[in-house]
């Protein structure tokens, strides 16, 4: 734990209010944003979210700094929308390749190819078409398979992290991560470039080795 | 493509493989049109979910969250030095000689007592109540046969007289709780 981190949350521990609102102001964005991911909703994620803060601060003192803030925090997030999208029930669990097979067969999809998006890079309504389609390629996935690829990708945790923050091997974290990815590739193919998209090359740009 | 091929190309793109790993891969890759193509792919998916929850994140206003946190906490103790101070378990200690004789006095006697007591309160009020009733009204006073104490009840026992057909039998609580005190409270 970085040496400034670890004094913001040893205030907190001490009920330094302040702090605790600095904590809060620091993780806000990343929290909805994980929160976003899993519940698809704006005000179920901040309200999601803001639960989430308010079990950090009251469970603060049982913090005990053998694993990172970090993944301690994530995994309080991960719970209550886990809890949140129970309540909601709104979850359907998909076997992958079953649903998205023939949705792929699907004549009426208009692929959003790479070259057009480079062309309207603000063009609001391809996002909102593509929020869709990933709102919907999402919710088929069960929550633990949402949570370790949102943990992943939008996050950049390393398996190690998601391990840690969910509280599985590293095996079922690649296991899991393996399958979500391949039912999201399978539901959005229809919206992929084959290569030279934009998007891809800026992912590529996130690709880091091991030293 | 291979399963091993299909985790290698995964562990490749999350940085999982070491620097000579991952060497070996990016060879192999430039080889092999359908594991490059898969690559892309993975790396398009990837990067549309990333853009997705930044641009849903960029749209929302934060200025009021940690507001409504504080709403959430607004009765929870945020001071350390307001939290009340930890209840220490005591040590066991050997009761002295009153409290035994206490204890003595709350197994054996108490509930004998208890019921002689509401045996009398029951014959002076059958002696009061000279008002008719439609159930059975009783004239004189019931005669308590025998008095029994089970747990926490007294139960008075009146046999019926001759040719008066009546069988009175009174169930009194003594206590809704047990009567062994509980740790730190007076047993009386």
């Amino acid at each position: 734990m970085k040496s400034a981190e670890a004094d913001l949350i040893g205030r907190c521990k001490a009920g330094d209010r302040s702090a605790f609102q600095e904590l809060v102001e620091k993780y806000q964005r990343r929290a909805y944003g994980i929160a976003f991911g899993m519940l698809r909703n704006r005000d179920d994620a901040l309200d999601a979210a803001q639960e989430a803060f308010v079990k950090v601060f009251r469970n603060m003192r049982t913090f005990k700094g053998d694993s990172s803030f970090y993944t301690w925090f994530y995994r309080i997030v991960v719970n209550v929308c886990i809890d949140h999208c129970r309540k909601r029930a709104k979850m359907k669990p998909v076997e992958y390749d079953e649903t998205f097979q023939r949705r792929d067969e699907r004549q009426d999809v208009v692929p959003l190819s790479g070259n057009t998006r480079s062309m309207h890079p603000g063009v609001k309504f391809e996002q909102a078409e593509l929020s869709k389609v990933l709102h919907a390629a999402l919710e088929t996935l069960s929550e633990n398979h949402r949570t370790i690829i949102l943990l992943r990708e939008v996050e950049g945790m390393s398996y190690e992290q998601i391990a840690e923050a969910v509280g599985v091997h590293i095996g079922t974290v690649m296991s899991r991560l393996h399958h979500a990815r391949k039912n999201l590739q399978i539901a959005l193919k229809p919206y992929l470039e084959a290569s030279g998209s934009e998007y891809a090359k800026r992912a590529g740009a996130g690709v880091r080795k091991k030293s | 493509m291979t399963d091993q091929d299909f985790e290698l190309l995964h562990r490749f793109l999350d940085g999982e493989l070491s620097a000579e790993q991952a060497s070996e891969f990016e060879a192999r890759l430039e080889n092999s049109p359908e594991l490059a193509g898969e690559r892309e792919e993975l790396m398009q998916v990837s990067a549309l979910l990333r853009e997705d929850i930044s641009t849903e994140v960029d749209a929302v206003d934060f200025s009021s969250f940690y507001a409504g946190i504080e709403a959430q906490l607004a009765g929870d103790v945020f001071d350390a030095a307001e939290e009340p101070a930890p209840v220490l378990a005591r040590e066991p200690v050997a009761p002295s000689l009153m409290d035994r004789a206490r204890a003595w006095f709350q197994q054996s006697w108490r509930p004998l007592l208890v019921g002689a007591a509401a045996a009398a309160a029951v014959a002076v009020w059958i002696v009061r109540d000279t008002q008719p009733t439609n159930s059975a009204p009783l004239n004189g006073p019931v005669y308590v046969d025998a008095v029994s104490n089970q747990g926490n009840q007294t139960v008075l026992i009146s046999m019926p007289a001759e040719n008066e057909g009546a069988t009175v039998i009174w169930l009194l609580d003594e206590e809704a709780e047990g009567t062994q005190p509980l740790d730190g409270e007076d047993p009386i």
